[in-house]
C-alpha cells in the first residue's frame, strides 16, 4: 500500500511543488494550509509521515508538532519540519517538540525523497 | 538614487526624518515602523508587499537563477522557479512576524527589464530572457497565492529606481536612462553567475534526528 505523507504549508506554490513532488515518487497526499488544519483533518485519516512549515498563521509547525506527538497513534511516525529558518534556537525548539527531522528551503526534489526514504524504512 | 523632493526631507510621527533603507538583489526588507524601502532595477523583480490592516509592508529584489528556463512549465514547478517561492517566502514570512496577515496582504510589482544588447560570446544568451521569466513568475505567484497585484510596472528595456513608503504604501518610481541600464544589467548577470554556482554547489543544511 502505498505511504501516505501529509503536507502543511501556507503558501500554496509550496504546497504544490511539496505535493507534486512526492504524488510523482508515488506517496498518497494529504494537504493543510496550517497547523489548525492539519489537527482537524488528522481526526479519522491515517498518515505515515508529516512534513511541515514552520511559521504559518493560526498554529505554526513546532505547535502542531508538539499536538502531534499527544496523538497516540502518530507518537512514533516521522516528522520532518521544512521550513526557511535556519537558526539553532529554532532548530532546538523543533527537536524539543518531537521533530524527526529540519530540511532547511529551498529544497531540492531528490534530496528530499532521499530523507523521506531513509526516515520511513 | 536621489530621492524625489517629496520624500528628501518626509518626517515620521515623531518630527524625525524618515528611516531609509536600500536593499539590493538577494535581499528583502520587511517593516511595521514608517521606513521608506529603495531598490535599483534591471532584469531582477522587486515585489511591494503590504498589509494595509496592521500596517506591515514589505519589499524584495530577487530574481529566478538558473542555467534553463522552461517557457511550457509554469514558473512555480520549474527548478528556477522554487527559487523564487523561496525569495517570496522569506518576505512574506519575515511579514507574519511583525504583524502581518496573509489574507489582508497587497502588491505592486516592479522591474523585470529585458536587455537585448548585452554583450556575450554566445549568441543565444539564456541570460536575455531572464528579465521575462522573472515577470511572469511574479505574476503567476501572486495569483496563486491569492495576493492582489493592485499596480504592476513590468517589463521593457529600462531599469528603474523603486522607492516604496511605510506612511501610505505610495510607490515612487522612475525609469532609468539606457546607458545605465546597461550597467544594472552587468550587474543583474554578475549576480546571476554567482547565484546559479552557489545552487550548484548548494551544500544541504539538513538534520535527521532519529
Amino acid at each position: 500500500m502505498d505511504k501516505t505523507i501529509m503536507a502543511v504549508d501556507d503558501s500554496v506554490s509550496m504546497r504544490f511543488m511539496l505535493s507534486s513532488t512526492l504524488k510523482e515518487a508515488g506517496y498518497e497526499v494529504l494537504e493543510a494550509v496550517d497547523g489548525r488544519e492539519a489537527l482537524a483533518k488528522l481526526e479519522g485519516s491515517h498518515i505515515d509521515m508529516l512534513i511541515t512549515d514552520l511559521n504559518m498563521e493560526n498554529m505554526d509547525g513546532i505547535e502542531l508538532t508538539r499536538e502531534v506527538r499527544k496523538i497516540p497513534s502518530l507518537k512514533a511516525i516521522p516528522v520532518i519540519i521544512l521550513t526557511t529558518e535556519a537558526d539553532p534556537e529554532v532548530k532546538m525548539s523543533g527537536k524539543a517538540a518531537g521533530a524527526s527531522g529540519w530540511m532547511v528551503k529551498p529544497f531540492k526534489p531528490e534530496q528530499l525523497l532521499n530523507i523521506i526514504e531513509k526516515v520511513l524504512r | 538614487m536621489k530621492l524625489p523632493k517629496e520624500l528628501l526631507h518626509k518626517l515620521d510621527a515623531n518630527g524625525e526624518p524618515v528611516k531609509k533603507v536600500k536593499i539590493l538583489p538577494g535581499e528583502y526588507y520587511a517593516s511595521s515602523e514608517d521606513v521608506i524601502i529603495t531598490t535599483l532595477l534591471g532584469s531582477c523583480v522587486a515585489a511591494c508587499l503590504y498589509d494595509p490592516v496592521h500596517k506591515v509592508i514589505g519589499m524584495n529584489h530577487f530574481l529566478l537563477s538558473n542555467d534553463r528556463y522552461s517557457r511550457e512549465m509554469p514558473a512555480c514547478k520549474s527548478e528556477a522557479g522554487r527559487y523564487g517561492v523561496y525569495a517570496m517566502e522569506m518576505l512574506v514570512n519575515d511579514m507574519l512576524k511583525r504583524g502581518a496577515s496573509r489574507r489582508n496582504m497587497q502588491a505592486k510589482a516592479f522591474g523585470g527589464a529585458t536587455q537585448l544588447n548585452i554583450n556575450s560570446s554566445r549568441g543565444n544568451d539564456v541570460f536575455t530572457c531572464v528579465g521575462e521569466v522573472n515577470c511572469r513568475f511574479v505574476r503567476e505567484y501572486l495569483s496563486r497565492e491569492n495576493i492582489p497585484l493592485v499596480v504592476e510596472d513590468l517589463g521593457g528595456a529600462q531599469g528603474r529606481v523603486v522607492h516604496f513608503c511605510f506612511s501610505d504604501f505610495t510607490i515612487f518610481s522612475r525609469k532609468i536612462e539606457k546607458t545605465f541600464t546597461a550597467s544594472l544589467v552587468k550587474r543583474d548577470k554578475a549576480f546571476w553567475k554567482k547565484s546559479v554556482e552557489k545552487q550548484q554547489n548548494a551544500v544541504s543544511d539538513n538534520d535527521i534526528w532519529l
